[in-house]
């Protein structure tokens, strides 16, 4: 081995094997997450130097197999057969041996070399089961070492095995599933039709292994880019549709045999603490109690710990940041200053006000995810969420909307299907943050006396009425109805590791300052200078030549005031700036308390409702529009859900005012 | 009556039973197969309400299907002893 030798390893797995614990473990904080381009799939890069190696440690996503039924496994094969790292580690999870072989399987027909990094011992043991790692390993052919990883056992012997078959890959002989006679010749065929035809990366052998298995993505290959070929492998394929379960079956029969060598079960009976737990987790009324407490908590908790220290933000660092930077500023030009102070430091001082909040929000997540509670709660709203033809993780989503959407939308990660996730980002901004729900909490006792409570009430409901409408009208016509299928693995639960929760939090929060932070300050930036533009006032600014050129639609609303139809804009920078706005328009250096009142006699009742409703429906801040497009990468789908909210918005305003009308509050 | 086989639906809480095979469409089949519900892969039924999602315990891993979904596995119940 000579000196500073670079080397790429791939860590692939499937889900909840402590993947994940294993790259923190070995990278701690050199990680970074890249994107595939044109992709939402992330795959995460980490650094490492073990004796004389650089290492750099590519962690794939967590994977059942490796056909393309979903972007995720296309992402990881592509990277394991067109990037050709030099060595693949695959994780597996030694309390579910068997049906985390089956990804050995699929590794050993792609016919890499690669190591097994045989995780949570402890937990197998624990459950009773005596693996004997020497005799399996002889019994795979496969180098097999034992790891705990969250216990950081294993891992440099697992990395030391990884370098020394880098170094000998001919040591590499192992033992693979027999394909089925039956199917040998038929392999054959295709095999012979396809050969000289295909990319150098692919071997003929895996190609038509997975034609022969149905794989969309070399079935699309081979009829796009070969239709005299497909033509003849078509044919082939009707006959033998089937072959895919002969195919799966085998392998689990080698798999078998192959545990059956090396390991020894437990006898039944004893009941596991999961499923102990799981007995209230899981239940179908005790289950949703279950939740509700949970996600109470998290809201309790958000309140009593977040919500000071975003105050102490506001107060302690962004307002007297502003005013000694305005107080430093004070000689220059007046433009100068109001950019700088109103629109910089508002646009930052906007960032940091999330920060805090996220960082809960993400710490809570990370430990509820990491203990394995977050798959008993998504099964348990999953009833509910299929008539949106969503599954239970969008609820999770969804929920957290209730603090803030932004966590709610970067929480749609744990979304696996495309569309899924995309729906839920869509009707995320429809559920009530509490930002809105502090503008309708300042606003409605001075319009609605006593009727404020109902009112707000009933807005939330009208929210999540829309909610409910959009995504099953969205699923029933633009998603043609579109259900994958709700199967779900439920880990055991496990104690919760604070490495991986601290990266967690990291990690998410590091990337909402820098993505969504910068397009924050640009928009407020914007705001600021629309407000300012063109002649220092903002009675006569753009903003409030726009308000005024709306009044005449505002008037189908019941919105004739130029400013209150500005506030509502400035509700895009931040919901409670309407009420900022507000009090700057309507100022003669009031005080707040009064506000309300004052705004109330100037609109009627009928007018005050129509406001709450756009306010609660309108679209979704900047912060939230930057999430969006840092979680879909798609500036046309985030302009779309804007658009899409503003139209709902302003439809359920006019709907309102004019229904009220007709009972009297217009007067 | 049909034969021996029966929706995973209609077995119990705390029963086993032996996949058989698989009604409806590919896209949930591949899904299944892939997760160990190969042709003679035991499953014991670990929650099964009436309604909603039925968890089973299979090659050691607790998975969840929908009903519908589970409706679409036919399986032969084992008698315990």
């Amino acid at each position: 081995m000579c000196a500073n030798q670079k080397m790429t390893i791939a860590l692939l797995g499937q889900p909840n094997v402590g993947k994940s614990t294993v790259f923190n473990m070995l990278t701690g904080l050199n990680q970074h997450v890249g994107n595939w381009p044109g992709k939402t799939v992330e795959l995460k890069f980490g650094r490492l130097h073990l004796e004389d190696a650089d290492i750099n440690l590519v962690d794939l996503p967590g994977i059942y197999s490796l056909t393309a039924n979903s972007e995720e496994e296309r992402v990881a094969r592509d990277f394991i057969i067109h990037e050709q790292p030099d060595m693949v580690v695959v994780i597996v999870n030694a309390s579910s041996l068997e049906r985390n072989l089956y990804l050995v399987t699929e590794v050993l027909a792609l016919d890499v070399p690669f190591v097994i990094g045989l995780n949570m011992m402890d937990v197998a043991e624990q459950q009773g089961f005596d693996i004997d790692v020497n005799v399996l390993q002889a019994a795979l052919g496969v180098p097999v070492v034992p790891l705990v990883a969250t216990k950081n056992k294993g891992l440099k012997a697992l990395m030391k095995a990884a370098l020394d078959l880098a170094d000998n890959p001919q040591q590499f002989t192992p033992n693979r599933p027999k394909l089925s006679p039956k199917y040998c010749c038929v392999l054959k065929e295709i095999q012979a039709l396809i050969e000289g035809h295909i990319h150098l990366n692919y071997s003929p052998y895996w190609v038509s292994l997975k034609i022969l298995e149905g794989d969309r993505e070399m079935l699309e290959m081979v009829q796009q880019e070969h239709p005299g070929i497909w033509d003849q492998i078509q044919p082939i394929l009707l006959q033998h549709e089937d072959a895919i379960l002969d195919i799966t079956s085998g392998r689990y029969g080698w798999i078998e045999r192959m545990v059956r060598v090396g390991m020894f079960r437990p006898q039944r009976g004893s009941i596991a603490l999961t499923d102990r737990i799981d007995k209230f987790a899981t239940h179908p009324f005790w289950g949703i109690l279950v939740l509700l407490t949970v996600f109470g908590l998290v809201f309790f908790l958000t309140y009593r710990i977040a919500s000071p220290i975003v105050d102490w933000l506001q107060v302690r660092v962004v307002l007297s940041s502003a005013n000694w930077v305005a107080d430093l500023l004070s000689d220059s030009p007046a433009w100068f200053s109001g950019l700088i102070v109103d629109g910089l430091i508002g646009g930052a001082g906007t960032v940091m006000t999330f920060v805090p909040i996220l960082i809960l929000f993400f710490t809570i997540l990370g430990f509820l995810e990491d203990v394995g509670y977050l798959a008993r709660a998504a099964f348990v709203m999953d009833h509910l969420m299929h008539l949106m033809g969503l599954h239970g993780r969008s609820f999770l989503s969804m929920f957290i909307g209730f603090g803030c959407n932004v966590p709610a939308v970067m929480g749609t990660r744990i979304i696996e299907e495309k569309h899924a996730k995309w729906l839920t980002i869509l009707l995320i901004p429809l559920v009530p943050c509490t930002a809105r729900m502090a503008v309708i909490a300042f606003l409605a006792p001075a319009f609605f006396d006593y009727h404020a409570a109902l009112v707000t009430w009933l807005l939330v409901i009208l929210n999540i009425a829309i909610l409910v409408l959009l995504g099953i009208a969205t699923n029933h016509f633009i998603f043609k109805g579109v259900q994958s299928p709700f199967i779900m693995e439920i880990p055991l639960y496990h104690l919760p590791n604070t490495r991986t929760i601290g990266l967690y939090v990291w990690h998410n929060t590091l990337a909402f300052i820098k993505k969504a932070g910068g397009l924050i300050v640009v928009f407020s930036t914007i705001i600021w200078a629309l407000s300012w533009l063109p002649n220092g006032n903002i009675h006569s600014s753009f903003i409030a030549s726009f308000g005024r050129w709306l009044e005449p639609f505002g008037r189908l609303m019941g919105l004739t005031d130029w400013r209150i139809i500005v506030a509502l804009f400035s509700s895009f920078i931040a919901k409670e700036n309407t009420i900022a706005t507000l009090g700057v328009l309507f100022s003669m250096r009031e005080q707040s308390v009064t506000l309300p009142l004052r705004i109330a006699s100037t609109i009627t009742p009928a007018a005050a409702l129509s406001f709450l409703v756009i306010q609660m429906l309108f679209i979704p801040c900047v912060a939230t529009m930057a999430v969006i497009k840092q979680e879909t990468n798609s500036w046309k789908f985030t302009l779309f859900s804007v658009a899409l909210l503003l139209f709902i918005s302003l439809l359920a305003g006019v709907c309102v005012y004019q229904f009220a009308r007709l009972f009297g509050w217009g007067v | 009556m049909a034969g021996p086989y029966q929706p995973l639906t209609q077995i119990k809480k705390g029963c086993k039973a032996i996949v058989h095979h698989f009604t409806g469409g590919q896209a949930l089949s591949n899904r299944l197969l892939i997760l160990g519900f190969t042709k003679g892969a035991e499953v014991a039924v670990q929650q099964n309400p009436g309604f909603g999602p039925v968890i089973v315990l299979i090659r050691n891993s607790r998975i969840a299907l929908g009903r519908g979904e589970a409706r679409k596995v036919l399986v032969e119940e084992v008698n315990s002893e």
